[in-house]
């Protein structure tokens, strides 16, 4: 099926196969269509359809009460004849060297434990890809209906092995199934690379990464980039990992890796919101900083001061993003373009 | 509309109106604006956003508008639909279209 979606920057013409969304259509052939979650919730996708009527692929998404009447979902929108669809922001083709996301084959072929609620699965893809650090990935199990973005935790170019952090939802059938037996050797879907919450090295300033949760999955993939790319040598960096109780901390070991490759550029801090810091935690992870209190209220009191010529990335669940947001522009002072996160509520 | 003293100072606060707009209110020092409640990109309710005092920033995306005029800052690609107020006796009035004087700069001294 032909799509037209009129931008405010000319009109992108693409197909669209069957079952497939519009927005997975459109950014796969090398358009750089509005979106955020590419899962149904945020609502950045919305376009107005003028020819055509696409069904729903998931009717009771979230993001269709952002939406007004005559507007669709592009990432949710199934066409079933040719549609022309308008939408509000440009759509320019993407970079040359951008990483144009693909529908993938992928494997699990790895589970480890790394909390009492919170696992890491290891994939092997159908062929190499190249993606950015701090981008995400779509997963689509067979049997579960929707899909769930999760972040690279790994950073190689090209890699055929993908890492993702998965947090147990009790009741979540997809949950239920990854944290279940038998889970390695499962074939999945994937979509992707997604996401604009990345990290460059020729982008010329420290690094501050705000993690709640599992949203320290992209992190990883960040501090791994600057490591690589000796980006410390020249610049702070100041990661900040908010969870509830030291039982939920994980990556120690690997984010102790980073904090050898950058010993007095790179700051690590764990921020405990239910716990008090006890010394036998502290004496354990000598190389670490250990606070208590909410995750953007720490990296507010410790940052104070040092927020020039930063650039920040926040991840994690949608009260603690929202809550980092007004830290870091109204007490950071800093620019929007220099705030990078990916919105999923 | 409502009375000035349930505006936080440098705060943001929206009010349904009687012909059903809904409006956001905020104030910077001594001075009152008033705005669209919604923000002209996805809609999203303004007064939850961030607001220091000068700059209205929406939570969903980060656009960003000038308290003192609507103008869209950094990445806003619209500006915010202004609306004009009136004051008496700690009372604060839209001003209809029709009665709106013609210079639609400047905040309501109060």
């Amino acid at each position: 099926m032909k799509i037209v979606v009129e931008a405010k920057d000319g009109a992108r013409a693409f197909e669209c196969e069957p079952g497939e969304n519009i927005l997975y259509a459109g950014l796969r052939g090398g358009h750089e269509l509005p979106y955020e979650c590419g899962t149904g919730t945020c609502g950045t996708c919305k376009a107005r359809t003028l020819v055509g009527e696409p069904a729903s692929a998931w009717p009771e998404a979230p993001g269709y009460a952002l939406l007004k009447p005559g507007e669709i979902l592009m990432c949710q929108a199934l066409p079933g004849a040719d549609c022309t669809l308008q939408v509000t922001p440009a759509a320019p083709p993407m970079a040359a060297d951008a990483c144009v996301p693909a529908h993938l084959d992928a494997a699990i072929v790895h589970r480890k434990r790394l909390t009492h609620d919170v696992i890491s699965l290891d994939l092997d893809l159908e062929r190499p890809i190249d993606f950015e650090a701090g981008q995400f990935m779509v997963m689509t199990v067979p049997g579960i209906p929707g899909g769930r973005a999760y972040s690279m935790v790994n950073y190689a170019r090209p890699t055929r092995r993908l890492v993702f952090v998965i947090k147990a939802k009790p009741g979540g059938r997809l949950s239920d199934r990854l944290f279940g037996d038998g889970v390695e050797g499962t074939a999945v879907r994937l979509f992707g690379p997604l996401g604009h919450a990345t990290f460059h090295p020729d982008v010329k300033r420290h690094v501050l990464c705000i993690a709640g949760g599992s949203g320290i999955a992209g992190m990883m993939a960040i501090l791994s980039r600057a490591c690589q790319e000796r980006h410390f040598d020249r610049h702070r960096g100041d990661l900040f990992f908010g969870v509830r109780t030291p039982r939920d901390l994980f990556f120690l070991d690997e984010l102790l890796t980073f904090k050898k490759i950058a010993p007095e550029q790179l700051h690590v801090t764990l921020a405990l919101s239910d716990a008090d810091v006890d010394a036998a935690v502290v004496d354990a992870h000598p190389h670490f900083t250990f606070a208590r209190g909410m995750v953007h209220a720490v990296a507010g009191a410790h940052m104070k001061g040092k927020f020039e010529n930063v650039r920040a990335y926040a991840a994690g669940p949608p009260p603690m993003v929202n809550a980092t947001l007004r830290m870091l522009l109204l007490e950071g002072r800093l620019k929007t373009a220099d705030i990078r996160y990916d919105k999923f509520s | 509309m409502c009375r000035i003293e349930e505006c936080p100072r440098d705060g943001l606060k929206a009010f349904d109106v009687a012909d059903g707009r809904r409006v956001l209110i905020a104030t910077s020092g001594r001075e009152v604006y008033a705005y669209q409640a919604s923000c002209p990109h996805m809609d999203v309710a303004l007064e939850d956003g961030f607001y220091d005092g000068a700059v209205i920033t929406c939570h969903q995306h980060l656009w960003q508008w000038d308290v003192r005029t609507g103008a869209a800052v950094g990445q806003a690609e619209a500006p915010l639909e202004r609306y004009e107020l009136s004051e008496e006796d700690g009372l604060l009035y839209l001003v209809s279209p029709s009665e709106a004087p013609g210079d639609a700069a400047g905040g309501k001294e109060t």
